[in-house]
């Protein structure tokens, strides 16, 4: 099938977020289909500044038309915007105007779609919250395939975005917990979905040993592996943990440090148990991960945690926060791990996992099966090729117009 | 943390971790306890609750008879022109009419007088409902003491 995929930003350079989700998707599903990826010439999602030259490139085999993006963000008027928008009862139009604000505003884009439309089978749009993604549903409604991405934020509370979750031709959700929170809200359960989320890049061959060698880490860690920022729950992270490390002193037991690995967006706090290494490659990613007690991740809003897939793909339980519903459920699912809701069960979880060296193998090879069984390429390929086949059964039936 | 408690029941064969965070929690709850937090019963924390909910009964009234007059505590665009001299206040409210339209042109106080009247409905509104539901806590706490009451009589009946 011709297939389009937009998406705010698309580059090797993000490592992160919906934007390699869909990086991913593309090169996986690229070899049985035809593949034209459609985004902006931004790289910095706060301002959306052009970086990238406009026009077609070449980014691992595909071809990636870039847009410029018209109007950088302008973060003082997008903020009074949002508070209105979550805050308060708004109009329609205010709401459009805290979407044009938040962008990537890509007029050229949306022109584009409109023309070439016809060029391809269906548009596979990720994030339901970015301008991008609300411009192609307005063009091209009858070949959206949509991957919201959603949080339980404000945002998707938004009417605004109601028609949109409702005339989507399907939806890829990334969790249980994801497709119910939509639902809920939106009441779009006739729209044809799944829960698919995304494969990882497959784990290579690693030795903790080494990594602890490499760094000069003796003593058991846990790991936390990511973007260190408020936004993921870091600043909880950092309080509870040298409570922790306080408590544990006190009773005459060696706490666990606590390696951090990724980009820096807060202050890390200076403390004898934390240790921040700076963002690391594929390679030590997974030999910390190897190495490590267990993964922590604090965060409270996901819509799916992909370091929670590379934990297990190791076979390295995991500790969640367990006000995030999706952390938790997939923590529940898997059996691959433990959640918290407080300091003082973060605190005992992570005191029974430095303890049972049992428990901590037994939900990382729980941990390891759920993820072949549900997230390893095969299988999301399979899901996305179920849902294109199905729509694709219905349109040759005349089920759809375009 | 707890080195006195006892260790987890753990199926290592066919793991729950619902039931293995439960156990945590059980665990946390009572090394709290034992360090001289109050012990949690539902009746404990609904009389907390209550505390921090049951507003005074004179504070009730003054409330419930406020907003029952919209007229003395709303503003809207017709206090632009609203007198109350009188005789004399005709006249003014009659010249204030007049006025109005240039007034309005220098400056349009009426539309944010109206938004703030429906903020203040608003607000009326949701302390009417609050008050309603103060009064359905203060009946089913009356209703709890009585069949507490009750039920102590009865124990004391027994134990006597």
């Amino acid at each position: 099938m011709r297939l389009a995929v937009v998406v705010q930003r698309y580059g090797v350079e993000i490592t992160g977020g919906a934007e390699l989700h869909a990086r991913l998707v593309c090169e996986h599903l690229a070899p049985s289909h035809d593949i034209t990826v459609l985004t902006t010439c931004a790289r910095d999602y706060i301002t959306w500044n052009n970086s990238y030259p406009r026009g077609i490139a070449d980014v691992n085999g595909l071809p990636v038309w870039r847009f410029p993006v018209s109007r950088s963000r302008d973060p003082v008027r997008f903020g009074k915007l949002q508070e209105r928008v979550f805050c308060r009862e708004h109009s329609l139009a205010t709401a459009r105007a805290w979407l044009d604000a938040q962008g990537p505003y890509t007029p050229a884009m949306s022109r584009w779609i409109r023309r070439n439309k016809g060029a391809f089978d269906y548009f596979i749009c990720f994030s339901y919250r970015y301008w991008t993604t609300f411009e192609a549903m307005r063009a091209v409604p009858n070949k959206v395939i949509l991957v919201p991405t959603a949080e339980p934020d404000p945002a998707v509370e938004i009417p605004l975005f109601h028609s949109m979750f409702r005339d989507a031709r399907a939806i890829v959700y990334n969790s249980h917990e994801e497709r119910d929170m939509i639902i809920g809200i939106t009441r779009n359960q006739r729209v044809p979905g799944d829960v698919v989320g995304v494969g990882i890049i497959e784990p290579p061959e690693t030795c903790g040993e080494r990594f602890r060698a490499a760094y000069g880490i003796e003593k058991p860690y846990v790991l936390y592996l990511g973007r260190i920022d408020d936004n993921k729950g870091c600043p909880q992270l950092f309080d509870y943990y040298t409570r922790l490390y306080a408590s544990m002193l006190g009773s005459g037991t060696e706490p666990p440090l606590l390696i951090l690995a990724g980009s820096a967006a807060m202050e890390i706090p200076i403390h004898p148990g934390i240790r921040y290494l700076g963002r690391v490659d594929e390679h030590d990613k997974y030999a910390a991960l190897a190495g490590a007690l267990c993964l922590v991740m604090p965060s409270f809003y996901e819509s799916l945690s992909m370091v929670l897939l590379e934990a297990w793909a190791v076979g390295r339980p995991v500790l969640v926060n367990g006000h995030c519903d999706v952390l938790r459920g997939q923590t529940v699912r898997s059996r691959g791990g433990l959640y918290y809701l407080g300091q003082a069960e973060f605190g005992e979880a992570l005191r029974v996992l430095s303890s049972d060296a049992r428990l901590c193998q037994t939900m990382g090879q729980s941990g390891r099966t759920y993820y072949e069984s549900n997230y390893r390429w095969p299988v999301i390929e399979s899901k996305y090729e179920a849902i294109l086949e199905q729509l694709a059964a219905v349109d040759a039936n005349g089920g759809a117009t375009g | 943390m707890f080195p006195d408690e006892p260790s987890y029941r753990i199926d290592y064969d066919d793991l729950d971790v619902v039931d293995l965070v439960s156990q945590i929690r059980a665990k946390v709850d009572r090394a709290t306890q034992n360090i001289g937090t109050p012990p949690r019963t539902p009746r404990a924390d609904a009389e907390q609750l209550w505390k921090h909910l049951l507003v005074p009964d004179d504070h009730l009234e003054e409330l419930r008879s406020l907003l029952s007059a919209p007229q003395d505590w709303n503003v809207g665009p017709e206090d632009l022109v609203t007198s109350r001299r009188g005789v004399w206040g005709d006249l003014v409210r009659a010249v204030r009419h007049l006025a109005r339209p240039l007034l309005k042109l220098v400056a349009n106080a009426e539309l944010p007088l109206y938004k703030q009247h429906k903020i203040n409905l608003g607000i009326a509104a949701a302390l009417q409902q609050l008050l309603e539901e103060n009064a359905r806590l203060r009946a089913a706490l009356a209703a709890d003491n009585a069949t507490s009451k009750t039920r102590t009589s009865s124990c004391d009946g027994r134990a006597n």
